[in-house]
This record gives structure tokens, sequence and C-alpha cells, in this order.
């Protein structure tokens, strides 16, 4: 039984997925770095990724990117398989929290990136159905925005506000509690 | 109108169509990012531009914003003026226009002459209830006419009712008015439906008063299982006039929300508690000491001894034979002042109690989990007074 399902995840690591970017680079990487994005496992599941699967939307540069965090998060996604049976160790429970942690820091590391290639990733966790990258973008995103004056989101994201005086004036009697 | 927002590409586009322009967001990612920030947040970027004001303020977006942020918040009414919807970490995520009281989804304001309206918490807007007779009593708008409210849902039929009890000049003879909202209140706004309204649906109804002068702490009666429960006040126990009202010490009286009925059938614990100090406290000594509140469809009272700082939870769990039984005793650390009351508000999923705990000197919102033996502050800004604290489970991009 056990040297059964060794067997199979061998068989699982073992298969290959070929991505070709929209400049047409070709990235070899695992079924279980691949089916973090739902769109390409819904694709395995559809047998149509002979040949490699071809990413229109998305350049070599982002889809690099892109793979660099579904390798290190399907890693974690298969600890924590791992260690689930045994949850109630306290042994366990350090190395896991120890893993998070690194998670975190590579999650913060991986968000240092200029403001044009942060909306290209949003754009291709979308496309790919990467829920975990869609999150982690856009709470980047919201969280430049906290705290910050209207003003202030205008001029960060090159936004033309073509609200008159008195319209803003009203919104800002609308919520007035908002600005205080 | 037309808009250089980068955000704003207002193109409907598929998970599979969505071209990678450098800088630009469409409207459906725009919206997974909004959906991230706090309340007041979101209320702020409606200054930015108008396809973000437009797209925060439509229905679909609220409702959606509900849904990745569920509640329960408690609506705050620490000043005259305005209610803050606080979360349980303490922080004010929202502040409302002058609030009477909130009804997990309903938020009632109280206007001029103690009118009422409601907000509607989805689309923003606000009905005003008719007019009724209190709103003719002279002294309008005076904060010394002593009102009585009470919101609930009679369970037969769905429906909603607002009681209002006010007391002109304190001579006991309360006027009672019901209004019904109907069931379908919650799909509809109120003004939608008046003209539907019918035999008393949809206007002030006055009905029974109350057999007594209620007690002014209790401003807001609780209701439970379709029936709101208030305290008397207590010199109508009290020699000469305990004859002349003769209503036994104790009893809670409760205004039925369907029958629309006061009944004087519910004794409080107070017997059971005057047995514990075996004889050295009496009646007049704990009455004042006691405050109502509903914890998972029970009615609990809450007794708070000011010399050992604790508070009993007594919950009546046999309507009928009027039993009582103590399920927690909790230790209140307050900084200053002398505790006067503790009343139960809400039970979280995980079981933790807030608590409103009044002194002297301030009003402090606690919480307390059963398995600790002493409650915590919940809020980090303490106001003076707070006139009503409800749950509020309800949108906060109103």
């Amino acid at each position: 039984m056990a040297s059964a399902g060794s067997g199979d995840e061998k068989a699982a690591a073992a298969a290959m997925i070929t991505l070709i970017s929209s400049d047409n680079e070709k990235f070899e990487v695992t079924e279980a770095t691949a089916t973090l994005s739902q769109t390409i496992r819904h694709m395995i599941e559809d047998g149509c990724t002979d040949g490699g699967v071809p990413l229109p939307n998305v350049t070599s540069k982002i889809l690099a990117r892109v793979i660099e965090y579904c390798k290190k998060h399907a890693t974690a996604a298969a600890g924590e398989e791992g260690s689930s049976s045994s949850f109630s160790d306290a042994a366990f429970l350090e190395v896991d929290r120890a893993f998070l942690e690194e998670l975190e820091e590579f999650d913060d590391a991986f968000l240092e990136v200029d403001r044009a290639t942060l909306f290209d990733l949003i754009l291709a966790a979308n496309y790919l159905d990467i829920k975990g990258l869609l999150n982690l973008t856009c709470q980047k995103v919201a969280d430049s925005v906290k705290g910050k004056t209207p003003e202030q989101i205008r001029e960060m994201y090159n936004i033309v506000n073509d609200l008159t005086p008195e319209e803003e004036a009203e919104i800002r009697r609308e919520t007035q509690w908002a600005f205080e | 109108m037309s808009s250089a927002d980068p955000f704003a590409v207002p193109a409907p586009h598929g998970r599979s169509g969505i071209p990678a322009v450098d800088g630009v967001l469409p409207r459906e990612l725009l919206i997974e990012i909004l959906l991230l920030l706090p309340a007041k947040e979101v209320c702020r970027v409606r200054a930015v531009c108008p396809s973000w004001r437009t797209l925060t303020y439509d229905p679909l977006f609220v409702a959606a914003y509900a849904a990745c942020h569920p509640g329960p918040l408690l609506a705050v009414h620490s000043h005259s003026t305005c209610v803050d919807l606080v979360n349980l970490s303490g922080d004010v995520v929202k502040r409302l226009l002058r609030v009477l009281c909130t009804h997990f989804e309903y938020v009632l304001i109280e206007g001029e002459d103690h009118s009422i309206s409601v907000l509607d918490p989805v689309t923003g807007s606000v009905s005003a209830l008719p007019v009724g007779i209190a709103e003719g009593l002279k002294n309008p708008g005076s904060r010394l006419d002593p009102f009585w409210f009470a919101f609930g849902q009679v369970a037969s039929t769905g429906e909603y009712k607002l009681v209002r009890i006010a007391d002109e000049d304190l001579i006991c003879d309360p006027l009672c008015e019901v209004f019904t909202f109907g069931a379908g209140i919650r799909n509809s706004g109120i003004s939608d439906n008046l003209a539907a309204y019918q035999d008393g649906i949809g206007q002030w109804r006055k009905v029974e008063s109350p057999p007594a002068c209620l007690d002014l702490s209790c401003s807001n009666g609780v209701v439970v299982k379709g029936a709101a429960y208030y305290f008397f006040d207590q010199w109508q126990f009290e020699e000469p006039y305990i004859n002349i009202y003769n209503i036994v010490p104790g009893c809670i009286p409760s205004f039925n929300l369907e029958t629309e009925q006061w009944s004087l059938a519910l004794r409080g614990p107070i017997s059971r508690i005057l047995k514990e100090f075996d004889g050295m406290l009496y009646f007049r000594d704990i009455a004042h000491r006691l405050m109502l509140g509903e914890i998972k469809d029970f009615l609990v009272t809450a007794h708070c001894n000011s010399q050992t700082s604790t508070t009993d939870l007594w919950f009546l769990m046999d309507l009928e034979n009027c039993v009582w039984i103590r399920q927690h005793i909790i230790q209140i650390d307050i900084i200053t002042g002398v505790l006067q009351g503790v009343q139960p508000l809400f039970v979280l999923d995980e079981g933790g109690i807030i608590l409103m705990v009044r002194t002297w000197s301030r009003d402090v919102l606690q919480i307390f989990n059963p398995g600790a033996s002493n409650a915590t502050n919940l809020l980090k800004r303490m106001s003076a007074s707070y006139v009503g604290v409800g749950i509020y489970t309800g949108s906060l991009l109103c």
C-alpha cells in the first residue's frame, strides 16, 4: 500500500508540462507546479497539453516569475499534506511554522517589483486562475491605496479626475467620516 | 463619462481574453482589489474618479463586499449625533449618523421630534417612517422625554415590529405605539411597499400601555422569541406605591410582539439572588444592579456585584415556571469608577460574550470568553457613556 503510494507520487513528479510564453519561450515545469493554475489543471484534465501549453497572454518575463511563485507554493502544499496526519505533534508544528514564515518571506520578496510588473502579475494570475497569487498581488495594490488621499491615489496610478470640484465636495460630504 | 483611469477599462473580459497592457487593469480586477480594502478606504476612494465612484456604489459590488467582510459589528452609540460601527478588534470601521438601534440588517435612525427613519444598508437610502402620535407630544426633541424602544420579529408572520413608548411628563401614563414593517422589508425598501400596506401595516398604531412606569435604564427593550422585556422603575415596589400598582417585586414586564399585550407573568431571578446573600441584602439593594440581555435566544438577567466586581449571568431556562439558572460568573476588571451594571449584548460564534460594562464614570465594552475567568476590554477608545450598543451584520458601504 505504502510502496504503491510512493510509486504514484514518483509518477506524478516525473510528469512534466511545457508552458510556452507569448514570445515563444518554453518552460518545463512539473505537473504539481503547473496545476496551481486552475486553467492549466483543466487543460491537463482535458488531455490537451501534448506539445506544450501556449499562453499567448503571458510574456516570458512574467511567466518566469509566475513559475517561481508556483514552484515555491507547490512545495508548500505538498509539505502541508504530508504533515497534516501528525498535526498534534509539537515538532511537526514547529517545522510547519518555520516553513510558513519562510513562505511569507518569499512572498514579501516576490512582491518587490515595479507597478507595471505587479499589474502584469495580477493579469497573469487572473488568466491562469492562480488564486493564491491573485490574492497576494491584489492585496499589494490594496495596501498601496490604504491611507492615501484621493489626490495621492490619482497621482500614483495616473488617474485623470473628471469629477467637478462640486461633485468631489459632495462625495466628501457624503462620507465625511472616511476623511477624518 | 470617459476617463484615462488605468484601472477603468470597462471591457467585460472573460478569464481567457484579458490583454496584458502595461499599467492597465480591467474592471473585474479593480473590483478584486477594492474588495480587499477596509470600508473606510472604500468610501474614501469614491472621490478618486467617477468610475470608481459608480463601481463602489453598485449594488452588486456592495453585496460582494458584504460577503467578503462578514460581521458582526458592534453599533456603538457614543454621542448624541452618531454611531460607530466597531469590529471585534476595536477598530471603528464606519460612522453613521443618529442611529437609534440596529438589529442585524436594519439601522433605525432617530431624528428630531423622535421621528424614526430606516436606513437601508444595501442601497444607502433612508426612508422616513410615517408620523405617529409620539411626534405630536409637547417638548418635541427634548432628550429628557423618556422613550423606550424595541425592535423584533414576529415568528409566526415574519413581520418586523418597532415598539415606541413615550412618557411625556413622567406621569406614568405612557403612550405605546407599534409600527409593523411587513415581511417584505428584507428585500425592498419600506417606501416601495407603503402603498401595498393596509390594515395597520405601514403606520403607527396605538396599543396597550405598559402597566406601570418602565425603568429609564432599559430604554431599548430586550427582544427574545417575539417578546420585548423591560424592567419596572423600582420606586413602584416601595411603600406606599407598592399598594397602588400591586406589582410583585422583581416582576419583569414583557410586551408580546404578536398579540401586542403586556404580561406580568415573568418573575426575575431576584429571589434566588437574595437567597444567595442569606438575608444580607434587600430587594432595593440589588434591583438597580440588574440588566437584561439576550444570549442565543435566552433571556438573561445580569446581576453585577460591585463589592466583588463580578457579574452573574442568570439564564431563563423555563419561561412558564420562571426557572432561572446561573450559567456564568464573570470577573469584571474596571479601571475607574464603581461598577454599576453589566449588559450582555451578543454571543460570538466562538462562544465569546460581548458585554457593556457601565460604571459611574464611563461605559466600557468588554468581551468575555467562557473558558477564561475574566472579561477583557474590547474598545481602544472608551466613551463617557454609550447611549446604546447594537449588533450590526449588514453592509458597510452606505
